[in-house]
């Protein structure tokens, strides 16, 4: 259904932004691990900072593995399915009205 | 994982709209809605007019300012835009996944149960009982039970959503996060702060909340609209499927810290402010990838933002989501801070985002849904437009003025000048908010008006017409 520039122009950028998305995420992510280490080893002024490191912790485990999971579902092979398929739905529902 | 395929192939597998989507629903949701934006926006109003010292109910204990304040926040918070996004994911969500929701039945008792939580919430504020946790003053006692119906609102809705099969496009993505986000996002913000934690542990978790509120409750439900609302209008897909996920998945992983981005210069380690300030600067880059998709997918047709009413209002909210960011990115730097904390900057940010965007997201999408469901064209796409210019010029004069009198604010302290003048310098700028606010009351009662207007008319004339899916009924 894409013609191919289209799809080689939709593969690049979608790597492209993930890794300038992801690369200061992870980065930052592991800074802050680093600091609630440091917390968690000595400093007792700061230790109540481990509540919403941990809220944090939970949320973002549990979006890596769903994330995990969707990529091995096979989610991310064909991107621009979902978008065709849900026009081509709507285009079916519109002329039964 | 066991139900239909993305794209049912056979016209008798492929279900009809009638029964996916409970119309008569949708309409309730956005009645309600709407009477509660009146009831927002009244409080606001009275706000304004105690601001500039013309106080309309004075020695009124259950009406005094600073319940009416609450009143305000939260009629619009979970008055209008949860009433708002529950009618609008009873269309979309259906329409989607081609299954109904859950339960039928489960639909209208969520409903009437929703409309008490917010009821019982501002009478409990009005009485007294208001919780100390900023946007969640819903008194305690309410608290289990409201907690109780987003647990039904995620079963409703998740089903239908957890059924489909294959890949799912990014508007169920956001909705299935944000039945998740906001189920734990209330839970955070109304139990931990009151029963497990205290001091500025309380505090950063208070943080947390009011900020995930906006980036995790309504964001996602307000960007789940807007990625299928906008293909349909334009009638072509999303520039690029592949960026809406990388927006998505950014959301997910650098919202959750951003909210003691609220609590800088407070005694929470500094390197949690500092993490919250870089979280919430980077996030700049997932919003630039959002704001590039919208921009590709709009390539080619950009005249339709302007004459689709419908459009006109997302794009606009576009407009206001992209400066409400860069104006978070920039406010939220140790700097800046120190400037606009506790002045009407952040008041101006907060209409901005609240009004700016999401509720001009759901004017679209109640301009495009309701000729659809009445079958017939507004009573008066001249009222529609009016609606519309009231909207949006109105809020962009408030949030103008709001931030400029913040500015001044903040450099009327830094200066060490006497409480009294940063409030006489106010005056001049409340007056003017006063005006702005009313011009925006006055357009969503005529957008009201309009509204059962187009009622009686469906019921005098019958079902005119399919009435077209391009959104044209509400352009005059």
């Amino acid at each position: 259904m894409t013609d191919e520039p289209a799809a080689y122009r939709t593969h690049w950028l979608t790597w492209l932004f993930a890794t300038l998305v992801l690369v200061p995420t992870i980065l930052g992510f592991a800074n802050k691990f680093l600091d609630l280490v440091l917390v968690v080893q000595g400093d007792e002024d700061g230790a109540f900072a481990v509540t919403p490191i941990v809220n944090y912790l939970l949320a973002t485990a549990g979006f890596l593995c769903l994330f995990v999971w969707t990529a091995t579902q096979g989610a991310f092979q064909n991107l621009d399915e979902p978008s065709h398929s849900m026009m081509e739905n709507e285009h079916r529902l519109d002329q039964q009205t | 994982m066991t139900a239909a395929p993305a794209v049912l192939n056979t016209d008798q597998d492929f279900p009809h709209h009638q029964e996916l989507v409970e119309e008569r629903l949708v309409l309730w949701y956005f009645i309600a809605a709407l009477t509660f934006m009146v009831v927002s926006m009244l409080a606001g109003i009275l706000m304004g007019l105690q601001l500039i010292r013309h106080n309309p109910l004075p020695a009124v204990e259950l009406l005094s300012p600073g319940r009416w304040r609450m009143v305000h926040t939260n009629a619009i918070a979970y008055g209008f835009l949860a009433n708002a996004f529950l009618g609008i994911m009873h269309w979309v969500v259906p329409r989607l996944t081609l299954r109904p929701c859950f339960s039928r039945s489960l639909s209208y008792a969520i409903f009437a149960a929703w409309q008490l939580v917010v009821l019982a919430t501002a009478v409990g504020i009005l009485l007294g009982q208001a919780q100390g946790v900023e946007w969640g003053e819903t008194p305690v006692w309410i608290d289990p039970v409201a907690l109780f119906g987003l647990l039904l609102v995620a079963i409703n809705f998740g089903t239908p959503i957890l059924q489909t099969r294959g890949p799912m496009y990014v508007t169920l993505w956001y909705y299935l996060a944000a039945l998740v986000w906001t189920f734990l996002t209330y839970a955070m913000g109304n139990f931990v702060p009151e029963y497990f934690v205290c001091g500025s542990s309380a505090g950063a978790v208070g943080g947390l909340f009011i900020h995930d509120l906006v980036g995790l409750f309504v964001t996602p439900l307000g960007w789940g609209m807007m990625y299928y609302f906008v293909p349909i209008l334009l009638k072509r897909p999303m520039w690029s499927h592949g960026l809406s996920l990388v927006g998505f998945w950014g959301l997910a992983f650098f919202y959750p810290l951003q909210g003691i981005h609220h609590f800088l210069y407070t005694p929470i380690p500094m390197f949690l402010q500092y993490g919250a300030v870089l979280s919430t600067i980077a996030l700049e880059m997932v919003v630039v990838t959002v704001i590039i998709n919208f921009l590709g997918t709009l390539h080619g047709t950009g005249g339709l933002a302007l004459t689709n009413l419908p459009l006109r209002y997302f794009y606009t909210g576009i407009l206001f989501y992209f400066l409400t960011c860069l104006q978070c990115a920039l406010q939220v730097t140790m700097t800046f801070q120190a400037l606009i904390h506790f002045t009407d900057w952040v008041v101006g940010h907060a209409h901005m985002v609240m009004f700016g965007v999401f509720s001009m997201w759901q004017f679209g999408a109640m301009t495009y849904l309701i000729p659809r469901i009445f079958k017939t064209d507004w009573y008066s796409p001249q009222w529609c437009e009016w609606h519309y210019w009231a909207s949006a010029g109105g809020l962009s004069v408030m949030a103008g003025d709001l931030i400029l009198a913040g500015l001044f604010q903040g450099w009327s302290w830094a200066a060490l000048q006497p409480w009294d003048a940063s409030i006489r310098l106010s005056i001049p700028f409340w007056s003017v908010r006063i005006v702005a606010g009313l011009a925006m009351f006055g357009a969503q009662i005529l957008f009201i008006v309009n509204f059962y207007l187009t009622w009686r008319k469906s019921l005098r004339v019958g079902p005119e017409r399919a009435v077209s899916p391009s959104g044209n009924s509400a352009t005059a």
